[in-house]
């Protein structure tokens, strides 16, 4: 079974191991500029603090492969991650602009499109997600742990016998 | 290749507008990073006794020297200058602080930033990379630190830039603003960036941090995940419990110390106080824990009340609301978050308003000396008018925006001698009359009133700070008991009411936070010990913890007693610090307070603090230090063997070495 990095926003903490994990694992470096998982911040100090970890889905229907002029990207059969051949990449970035969700961009090292390649099944980093706001789940087990955290309300009001 | 450290300072100059930078040498590389560098930076460009109103007076900030390589708990900033509170002799005062500022700082490219010089008008530091811009801030000006951020995040279009700022209180040079980043601060130094006319440090960086050995790194980060993750299974975790342990900590058993603290005596018997807390009525406004830069256990927990607004509400911030007699925490949370929105220290802050209940309950003074307003015990108009007026410098509050010490005098010598005070900065509650290591601490620290100067962390913590508390298991007191005597001699140094030994458990403790705060730690992370206290750190029981991922990240090999020569170095420097601007054996007290008044209630009752024990306490701590015991002042040879020639050469010049032979 193919699995996906599943992300649940309401666990983040916005602490930014994973992009250091991918970072070391990916160039060596803590390098979070060059991270294929980014936290994004939506901060307002005395308000809110929300953090969405963003990492490619591996979409059933890849759009970036689809619209990738060259034929640069393709799916690994093992993984079903959707891998970049940096030699033939020109950076072109039509696959960041068909992307849904900002899964893809551009490296500011290499100049060519990069993006999570779930390290061969082994992704790095929800190794350290402490809180699980990142984990790599079989996809036919996507959303069990969401489905079953909001159906205990429900579960609570039998016990009521509303 | 350099591994860890970025390899450069940033030293910007306000008065010209020039910025320019230099190699992070090896010199300054003997103080490893953060507190340690920031400290050589602070001797190197600072004046004996300098007033933190003199443009030349450096304001340095830091990133720790593992600040930015990704390991787990390396992710804090240091803040160093003149202090400001201490309004007797100024001198050195520095305050570390988490969050993701210092990583940047990295990120961008350098480990320090040296700014001299004042602004001709409001400005804020850009630093982006190499791109180092003095920015027009006089639209901020005024701002909260809460708006502040909003703003230069807007002005920059950088929704990941990382702000240290003052708010009014700074811009009013009030003694007890802080420099703000996150909801982080303590010992108050924004008086100097507001004379500074600088507003904030924001930076930014996209450039990354070289680890020499990426794969142990990993391979550390990932033990520690796993070690957390053990003892959450055991409920034996590190305090992380939906904000609920900082209330266990500051309000069940209410106590911040050891054995307690000097001013918990009046509240004790008050049962609706204990009640209000018992009942914690903000636990349902909790909304998640947030830190730091790569730190998947963060300790920071996050309130939104409505109505007020979000705030991290954990240690003193939980600790205070009793002192004052607060039964509405509502109000303390919503004073809270305005302390942090001003830019002002909670402790400096909820210590003076205690005092002025207390004087004010004694009929001592009254509310015409106090803008015409009340001081009863629990008022919360007391504590937010007072907290107003300082940051705005309104009425009494102006006055005591100049220190709590002018402030007090003021009112006469009676009044003045009631004021609980180290060099100007008010006292965190201890009960320094019956932990003689926390009043020696206190009496040698740096900085003044400093948790790095403390045998709070070392000794065996065995008092119900949790729910269901069955005491300390007795194996566990056993080895801790068996440490002790191994590593100083004694079984008393780790009981927190004994003299004997707490010297030689100072040192190891001053070392081991000089280490810690220098590459940039968090201390529960590694700081061993604090047997049976909330909140013990989840390495090991010793420095190898530390020394290990030192080694993995810059590539120096180094053992447990390596990395203590550097705490060792790092503290002397200080140490000629303080010394340059006329600390000596004599200036090294507490108040009399806690030798004369003894302890009213409690097990404790009746005790107070020995003034003999007290100054053996020092001669031992002297000896052991390599300082001279009749002057208190480093030797030129201990300074040496430290690989510190440069600093006694210097010393030395202002007499101010203590003699190598003394009579027993």
């Amino acid at each position: 079974m193919e699995k996906v990095i599943q992300v649940d926003i309401e666990k983040c903490v916005g602490c930014r191991t994973c992009e250091v994990a991918c970072s070391l694992k990916k160039t060596g470096r803590v390098y979070p500029s060059r991270s294929r998982i980014k936290v994004i911040r939506f901060e307002k100090r005395g308000e809110f603090h929300n953090y969405v970890p963003m990492v490619c889905q591996q979409c059933s229907t890849p759009l970036c492969m689809d619209a990738c002029p060259l034929n640069a990207i393709s799916k690994d059969p093992n993984t079903g991650a959707m891998i970049i051949n940096e030699e033939a990449c020109v950076g072109c970035r039509v696959c960041t602009v068909a992307c849904p969700i900002g899964g893809v961009s551009l490296d500011p090292v290499t100049n060519v499109a990069f993006k999570c390649d779930l390290c061969n099944g082994d992704p790095e980093c929800v190794k350290y997600c402490e809180p699980q706001a990142i984990s790599y789940v079989p996809k036919d087990k996507l959303d069990l742990q969401t489905k079953r955290a909001k159906s205990k309300r429900f579960s609570e009001l039998f016990l009521l016998k509303l | 290749m350099i591994y860890g450290w970025a390899g450069k300072i940033l030293n910007v100059d306000l008065s010209k507008g020039k910025v320019s930078t230099e190699t992070l040498s090896d010199e300054a590389r003997r103080y490893l990073g953060g507190r340690g560098i920031n400290a050589w930076l602070f001797w190197n460009h600072s004046k004996p006794n300098q007033s933190p109103y003199d443009e030349e007076t450096p304001l340095i900030f830091g990133a720790g020297a593992l600040a930015g390589t990704g390991l787990i708990g390396a992710s804090r900033m240091e803040v160093t200058t003149v202090s400001p509170s201490k309004t007797e002799s100024y001198s050195y005062g520095n305050v570390g602080m988490g969050g993701l500022w210092a990583p940047e700082l990295k990120f961008a490219g350098y480990d320090h930033i040296v700014v001299k010089g004042r602004a001709g008008k409001p400005v804020y530091l850009y630093v982006y990379n190499d791109d180092v811009e003095i920015r027009d801030a006089r639209d901020i000006w005024g701002r909260g630190t809460f708006e502040t951020e909003s703003m230069i995040k807007e002005d920059v279009g950088d929704e990941d830039i990382q702000v240290a700022s003052i708010g009014p209180a700074g811009e009013n040079l009030a003694v007890q603003a802080t420099v703000e980043h996150g909801y982080r601060s303590g010992t108050p130094l924004g008086a100097v960036m507001g004379y500074k006319k600088l507003k904030s440090v924001a930076v930014r960086g996209t450039k990354s941090v070289n680890v020499y050995d990426p794969e142990k790194v990993l391979e550390l980060n990932r033990i520690l995940v796993e070690k957390v993750r053990e003892a959450k299974k055991l409920n034996v975790s590190i305090p992380r419990n939906k904000g609920m342990d900082a209330y266990l900590q500051g309000f069940l058993v209410g106590d911040a110390g050891v054995v307690g603290d000097y001013e918990g005596h009046a509240w004790r018997e008050r049962p609706d106080i204990k009640k209000a807390y018992e009942e914690n009525a903000l636990g349902e406004y909790f909304e998640k824990d947030i830190g730091c830069f790569g730190c998947p256990f963060p300790c920071q927990p996050l309130f939104n009340v409505p109505e007020i607004g979000a705030c991290i509400w954990r240690c003193y911030p939980t600790y205070w609301p009793w002192k004052l007699w607060m039964t509405d925490l509502k109000a303390s949370f919503k004073a809270t978050r305005m302390m942090t929105d001003l830019g002002m220290d909670n402790k400096e802050v909820a210590t003076i308003v205690s005092w002025l209940m207390h004087l004010y309950n004694e009929r001592k003074i009254s509310s015409a000396d106090l803008d015409g307003i009340p001081f009863k015990r629990g008022s919360t108009q007391a504590l937010f008018e007072t907290i107003r007026k300082i940051a705005y410098r309104e009425g009494f509050g102006d006055k005591l925006a100049d220190g709590p010490l002018l402030f007090a005098r003021n009112l006469g010598s009676d009044i003045a001698d009631t004021l609980i005070h180290n060099q100007g900065l008010t006292m965190r509650t201890f009960e320094f009359r019956a932990e003689p290591g926390t009043a020696l601490g206190e009496a040698i620290s740096e900085r003044g009133n400093s948790l790095r100067a403390t045998t709070y962390h070392v000794v065996i913590w065995d008092k119900p700070a949790r729910e269901g508390y069955k005491g300390l298991p007795p194996e566990e007191k056993a080895a801790a008991l068996a440490w002790s005597k191994k590593m100083f001699g004694t079984e008393k140094a780790i009981i927190a009411t004994e003299y004997e030994g707490k010297p030689a458990a100072l040192i190891y403790e001053m070392n081991g936070a000089a280490v810690t705060d220098s590459l940039g730690y968090c201390t529960t992370m590694i700081r061993p010990s604090r047997v049976g206290a909330p909140g013990s750190q989840i390495g090991d029981m010793s420095y190898n913890f530390a020394a290990e991922r030192f080694t993995a990240a810059t590539g120096i090999e180094i053992d447990e007693a390596g990395l203590f020569k550097y705490g060792e170095r790092i503290c002397n420097l200080e140490r000629a610090i303080v010394v340059r601007d006329g600390k000596c054996r004599e200036k090294d007290t507490i108040p009399e307070f806690f030798f004369k008044v003894p302890i009213p209630d409690g097990p404790l009752a009746g005790r107070k603090l020995d003034k003999e024990r007290f100054e053996r306490m020092k001669d031992e701590y002297y000896l052991l230090r390599g300082w001279a015991v009749s002057s208190g002042l480093p030797k030129g040879s201990t300074l040496e063997k430290l690989d510190m020639r440069d600093v006694a050469e210097q010393l030395g010049k202002m007499g101010k070495l203590g003699g190598e032979i003394e009579e027993e």
